[in-house]
């Protein structure tokens, strides 16, 4: 009868174990399964192979569902050359045939990016990300109309290198110079989100309400408006909500 | 006792989670979910900032059959405006601050400033050239006598 006892009590613990405690002493289960920073993904060596949408699958399915950049790889943005940060690499460096380690500087995985990082219309800036193994034969995702430096820049701002963008009708162009003034975001950011993305916003616009001018006629009956200028002051509030999260 | 708190606590900061916290790491909820700029005319939409001036053209006489871009992207002054059918905008990006003699100095100067290459033609000749589809003028009324 005892030794029955010791069976079932036996029986219990293991039973309790398999459920309880499926590993030993690490505190997850899985966390000495590192992922492989040297490996090939889709054939092409050594590219970044850590999966950023198990944490970021909201993002992801930001970027799958809705219109420009759906086919860029997060790296693309988030690890680019352009902005002259060193990443960290567990692979091959650009350029390079050797297996080499690179810590990372300024930043290590990831880094928060100025839109205008790749739409700034200056090409290369001295990298060469075609050798990028994050950019490598992925050229038609954000080159599908040509290969000119300008094609996916943001022009018509002045904020380009070309000579032809003078931006001198742009209506927007305030809003552009103010956001990138402003620290809430990188660069010039706010404008870019405000207007490109499903983000909602909430605006108080305070304008004009009358124009104002002086006529003036002569002794000829000629009449001469020498000036004019805009008064008085309305304020409208323009609430439009978030069209994702809504 | 004390563990039942801890596991309500548990729950409630969970919960919270859930609905403040909707997004990792980006500033905003959306802020990846772009727009399309493809195809005619540009899909971003002006009304998102500008509904006030959306109510106004809506509610009120002349223009309020007219998109947005029917005047703000369509002075051949500017070059190109941003968007895939040219590329990248050269006098403007979105939109331009417009002079109201683009469309109406046609039969006065014969000088037309006019592009449509970003006009949705879809949806928008008839606002224009009301002749082309059984009625009115073939085009805009020209501001004459000047």
């Amino acid at each position: 009868m005892n030794s029955q006892k010791i069976v079932l009590m036996a029986v219990a613990v293991v039973a309790i174990g398999i459920f309880a405690l499926p590993s030993t002493v690490s505190l997850f289960s899985g966390q000495h399964s590192w992922y492989d920073l040297g490996a090939s993904i889709e054939g092409a060596s050594g590219r970044n192979n850590v999966p950023c949408e198990k944490c970021h699958a909201d993002i992801a399915d930001e970027m799958i569902s809705t219109g420009a950049h759906s086919d860029l790889t997060c790296a693309m943005c988030h690890r680019t050359p352009f902005t002259g940060y060193t990443y960290a690499r567990g692979h091959y460096n650009i350029g390079s045939t050797e297996y080499d380690t690179t810590p990372g500087q300024e930043a290590h995985a990831a880094s928060a990016v100025e839109c205008m990082d790749c739409h700034d219309g200056a090409g290369d800036k001295g990298t060469d990300h075609c050798s990028d193994r994050e950019y490598g034969g992925w050229c038609g995702d954000c080159h599908q109309g040509g290969y000119s430096a300008d094609f996916i820049a943001a022009g018509g701002f002045n904020l380009t290198p070309q000579s032809y963008d003078t931006g001198t009708k742009a209506a927007h162009r305030q809003f552009v110079l103010d956001a990138m003034e402003d620290d809430l975001m990188e660069g010039a950011n706010e404008a870019c989100i405000a207007c490109h993305t499903r983000v909602g916003v909430n605006i108080t616009w305070t304008k004009n309400e009358y124009l104002e001018f002086t006529a003036t006629e002569d002794a000829d009956g000629e009449w001469t408006i020498p000036s004019f200028a805009a008064g008085g002051e309305n304020v409208t509030y323009v609430n439009t909500s978030n069209s994702w999260t809504s | 006792m004390r563990s039942n708190r801890i596991v309500l606590m548990a729950v409630a900061v969970i919960a919270l989670g859930i609905f403040a916290l909707p997004s990792t790491v980006s500033l905003f909820s959306g802020q990846h979910s772009w727009y399309e700029l493809g195809a005619y005319g540009s899909q971003v939409p002006c009304e998102k900032c500008h509904s006030d001036i959306a109510d106004e053209m809506a509610s009120t006489g002349a223009h309020k059959d007219f998109p947005c871009e029917n005047c703000h992207r369509t002075d051949a002054d500017v070059g190109s405006y941003a968007g895939d059918i040219v590329g990248a905008g050269t006098g403007a990006h979105a939109a331009s601050v417009e002079d109201c003699m683009i469309c109406h100095d046609y039969l006065a100067q014969g000088n037309l400033n006019y592009t449509h290459a970003y006009i949705d033609v879809d949806v928008s000749c008839a606002a224009c050239h009301p002749a082309l589809f059984g009625g009115g003028d073939m085009y805009p009324p020209t501001a004459g006598r000047f």
